[in-house]
């Protein structure tokens, strides 16, 4: 079966500057693919590649088997010619228009009959909560009816592949929720495959099949979004990609795939290392998950338990929040609201081995 | 302003509609002229549109080509299109006429086409193209990208979306560019007069040089031109009341380009034509003219000469109109952008009952054609008890240059006052400064930049203006920019060609050492 879309190889450069960096990856039919990044790490250019509103200075992109943009073969096609729906970050809703002209736009081009393009947009309105609107004219639409035009206007000629770029960013809160969760269940419903980009990453594990964490125009890691959070692939990821407490130590003792780490000049932490080509006597810096850390009263035989100041203590109506010091090394920890530490008191951090991971030392720190 | 209104009298109104067939071809004459708006405003939004959108190679260049033009006078690069379309004497006539089926000048610059090709190349598209710039700079290019994504070629979107959206502006543009039609005076009179073609302008023109001179009659047709004028800005309102689209450019969304490919190139050489045909080729025949012993015969014995230069800048009059053209242009600029600033002040910051009715009056000026201007103060100053002291003084020229500049000047002056939050002001007075002082120390360095663009734009227009000043100067006061209208049509054009240079040289080198200096000279004009 071939996949819906096809990156192969693909770079852009912006002056010296290599916007995006040999990146591929495949999306297949009813997938959402996500590519998670903060701003400037390459993911907008990518989905304008796909898009046709950009041209790639190196590589090939299929959609379903035919070649879009080729340099090799010196190929391009515009993108109007490309089947691919696009919902831009402003919207770009023609005020000029009305909701109505908005979305039947794309069958008016392609000369479809005045009634069925009626037929179809009432039907497209319908699916995405518009039909009250349609003879409205679209320039006083809140953000929230905006974005439902642009995703109806996407949709309605039955696109292969549907581009999102981050669609929600312009939102407030509660909004971005509501239609996050409508948008998961029409991809569902539709069956559409999605190439989605954002920087938002409980959006990206939230909708997505599979996410692309790029930086600096390279794909660090693709796969599903607990494998990404659970087994991410380089420092930064696991950064990136939900919370973590740091501690900077020095390695004592490695065996395999576990390290044994002196965590300031007192305790000794072990943790998890693979393939990070450390040595004993490294500085490097150990991750673990929030979640994966209990806050224990005084050291335990036979564990790992951190001792810690509390710096400071905040108030977040749900929960805590305590800024601590660790022989060194400052984090922010949530608390729930039945324990009851207090700031200048001292704690232990209680961390199992197998949930630790060692890095080197990276060089932005 | 007011001035003019005193000219109105019914009877003679009637007189010259029934009994002046000249006055009728000559409003005519005029209306079909300004007709090229509309093309000139299509035709420049597109290079506009083509040049922000696409990828042109030497697309700086040709941007930067057009804005010279667009500061460029146009009389001297009238000059230098005789050279190439007399119908007696052109280049270009000659050498057709050297083709066997070709046996009569097929190019004649006076005449009503010759007049549209010199204003359409040397000025009306070039305005276009730098008015229209910014709005459409100003535009989110995700609104075309969206169309194209959703299957419009690059055409379909210019005419589904990109137009529709910037109607108002593409429509302003229209509207200026016609009452600056009307008002066009220096390339009617020069080429129009000897093949007996009259303009609105030309007519008063003549009409006022009469001995004595005819004012009522000037001031009765001008009133009827008002009158259209009047209708025009009327129905302008109302056809863009509901057009007008707040698009806002999100971060970098202004500047995205949308492929096409090879064309680019095809474009890029069409785009460089049009450009030298504007500018270079006319500024490269008027220096050629200026040297020539007698302009327009290439086939003399001697038909190149320093004798011109030589003639013109020993000349005392040389002399006395470059200073008063300087005097004129500095007092205008210095006058000029203290009152715009201060009238805008008040129109934005004050809470004075009328300032609505000063933000109204202050653009009546932009209606009112130079040559009109020019009429009213006259016989302003000549009529009223005591004014006339001002005959023919400097001072009256500054006076026309500073009212013809006010709608523009003001304009600019308000949007960069705008920016300057309330909340900045009133930090200054809760910290004990006065009203004066604060405007002194906040607001003035604030806008700075701004009075200084509006105050070399006003000293250009002082230095080109001619329609204006025509009535208004005298031997003592002539400036530069009239002795040089005044040696064109008394047929020295060697020694016009020379003036011309001369003024041209001074304007550009002002507007490029302000470019330079990251001024706004029409590189980002303010939105009407």
């Amino acid at each position: 079966m071939t996949a819906i879309l096809e990156v192969e190889n693909v770079s852009k450069l912006y002056g010296q500057m290599l916007a995006v960096d040999d990146v591929s990856f495949n999306i297949n039919k009813g997938e959402v693919l996500t590519l998670l990044g903060r701003s400037g790490c390459g993911k907008s250019t990518t989905l304008r590649l796909v898009a046709g509103l950009e041209r790639p200075d190196e590589g090939e992109i299929r959609l379903r088997g035919k070649v879009v943009v080729s340099t090799a073969q010196g190929i391009f096609v515009p993108p109007e010619r490309r089947s691919v729906g696009l919902v831009f970050q402003s919207y770009a809703v023609w005020p000029h228009m009305t909701v109505f002209e908005n979305i039947a736009y794309p069958l008016k081009i392609r000369r479809i009959a005045a009634a069925k393009i009626r037929a179809q947009v009432e039907r497209i309105a319908d699916l995405v909560g518009l039909s009250e609107y349609l003879s409205r004219p679209s320039q006083n639409l809140s953000g929230g009816q905006q974005q439902r035009v642009a995703l109806g206007r996407a949709l309605i000629h039955e696109p292969d592949l549907l581009l999102l770029d981050e669609p929600f960013s312009n939102l407030d809160t509660e909004l971005r929720e509501d239609l996050r969760l409508q948008m998961k269940d029409l991809q569902k419903r539709l069956n559409t495959s999605v190439l989605y980009v954002t920087h938002d990453q409980e959006e990206a594990m939230d909708l997505s099949h599979r996410v692309a964490v790029m930086f600096r125009g390279k794909i660090q890691q693709l796969a599903a979004p607990e494998v990404v959070y659970e087994q991410p692939e380089n420092f930064f990821i696991q950064r990136f990609v939900g919370k973590i407490l740091r501690f900077n130590g020095r390695l004592t003792g490695i065996s395999g795939e576990t390290a044994t780490v002196r965590i300031g000049d007192a305790a000794d932490l072990t943790a998890a290392s693979f393939d990070q080509g450390l040595t004993v006597g490294d500085d490097v810096v150990v991750t673990v998950r929030p979640e994966d850390v209990a806050i224990v009263a005084g050291p335990e035989p036979g564990g790992c338990a951190l001792p810690s100041t509390v710096l400071e203590k905040s108030f977040f109506g749900s929960r805590y929040e305590l800024h601590i010091d660790t022989l060194g090394s400052v984090n922010t920890l949530p608390m729930d609201k039945t324990s009851r530490y207090d700031t200048g008191e001292q704690l232990y951090l209680s961390i199992p081995g197998g949930r630790a991971r060692a890095w080197p030392v990276p060089p932005d720190s | 302003m007011v001035v003019v209104i005193g000219g109105f009298d019914i009877e003679t109104i009637r007189a010259e509609l029934l009994n002046s067939s000249e006055t009728g071809v000559a409003l005519r004459n005029s209306v079909i002229l300004s007709l090229r708006a509309p093309f000139a405003a299509l035709f420049g939004f597109a290079i506009a549109w083509v040049l922000l959108r696409f990828p042109i190679p030497g697309r700086r260049l040709i941007e930067f080509s057009f804005w010279v033009a667009f500061m460029m006078p146009v009389l001297p690069l009238t000059l230098g299109w005789t050279l190439l379309l007399d119908e007696y004497d052109g280049l270009i006539n000659i050498w057709l006429m050297k083709l066997p089926f070709i046996d009569e000048a097929v190019f004649n610059v006076n005449s009503i086409s010759g007049i549209i090709w010199v204003h359409m190349t040397a000025s009306t598209v070039p305005i276009m193209v730098i008015m229209l710039g910014p709005a459409i700079r100003q535009m989110d290019a995700s609104l075309e990208e969206a169309a194209r994504v959703s299957g419009a070629g690059p055409a379909r979107v210019l005419t589904d979306i990109t137009i529709p959206m910037l109607f108002a502006a593409i429509m302003t543009g229209t509207i200026l560019g016609f009452i600056r039609g009307l008002e066009a005076f220096e390339v009617e009179q020069f080429l129009g007069s000897a093949a007996g073609i009259s303009v609105y302008s030309t007519r008063v023109f003549d009409l006022a040089n009469w001995q004595p001179p005819r004012f009522e009659e000037a001031m009765a047709l001008s009133t009827i031109v008002l009158a259209g004028l009047s209708l025009l800005a009327f129905a302008y309102q109302r056809i863009v009341r509901n057009r007008h689209f707040a698009t806002i450019a999100g971060r970098g969304s202004s500047r995205r380009q949308l492929s096409i490919g090879k064309a680019r190139y095809v474009i890029s050489v069409g785009l460089v034509i049009l450009v030298c045909i504007s500018v270079l080729v006319p500024a490269v025949l008027l220096i050629v003219g200026s040297f020539m012993t007698l302009f327009g015969f290439f086939d003399m014995e001697q038909p190149f000469t320093l004798q011109n230069w030589a003639t013109v800048l020993r000349d005392s009059n040389f002399f006395l109109a470059l200073k008063n053209s300087l005097v004129v242009s500095l007092g205008a600029g210095v006058v000029g952008s203290l009152l715009y600033a201060g009238v805008a002040y008040l129109v934005i910051r004050s809470s004075l009952r009328y300032r609505g009715l000063v933000d109204f009056l202050s653009w009546l000026p932009w209606c009112v054609p130079g040559i009109l201007l020019g009429l009213g103060l006259l016989s302003l100053v000549l009529e009223t008890p005591g004014l006339g002291v001002f005959y023919g003084s400097l001072g009256l020229l500054v006076t026309a240059i500073v009212i013809s500049q006010f709608p523009l000047g003001v304009s600019m002056m308000k949007s960069a006052i705008g920016q300057v939050s309330v909340e900045l002001e009133e930090a200054a007075m809760v910290c004990g400064a006065s009203r004066s002082r604060m405007f002194m120390n906040v607001v003035l360095p604030l806008v700075k930049p701004m009075l200084v663009s509006v105050f070399v734009l006003v000293l250009i227009a002082g230095l080109r203006d001619i329609s204006t000043l025509v009535l208004l100067a005298q031997p003592r006061s002539l400036p530069l920019s009239i002795l040089l209208f005044e040696y064109a049509i008394s047929g020295s054009k060697e020694a016009a060609a020379v003036v011309g240079l001369i003024m041209s040289a001074i304007v550009m080198v002002t507007a490029l050492v302000a470019r330079r200096f990251g001024l706004n000279v029409g590189t980002s004009s303010a939105s009407t």
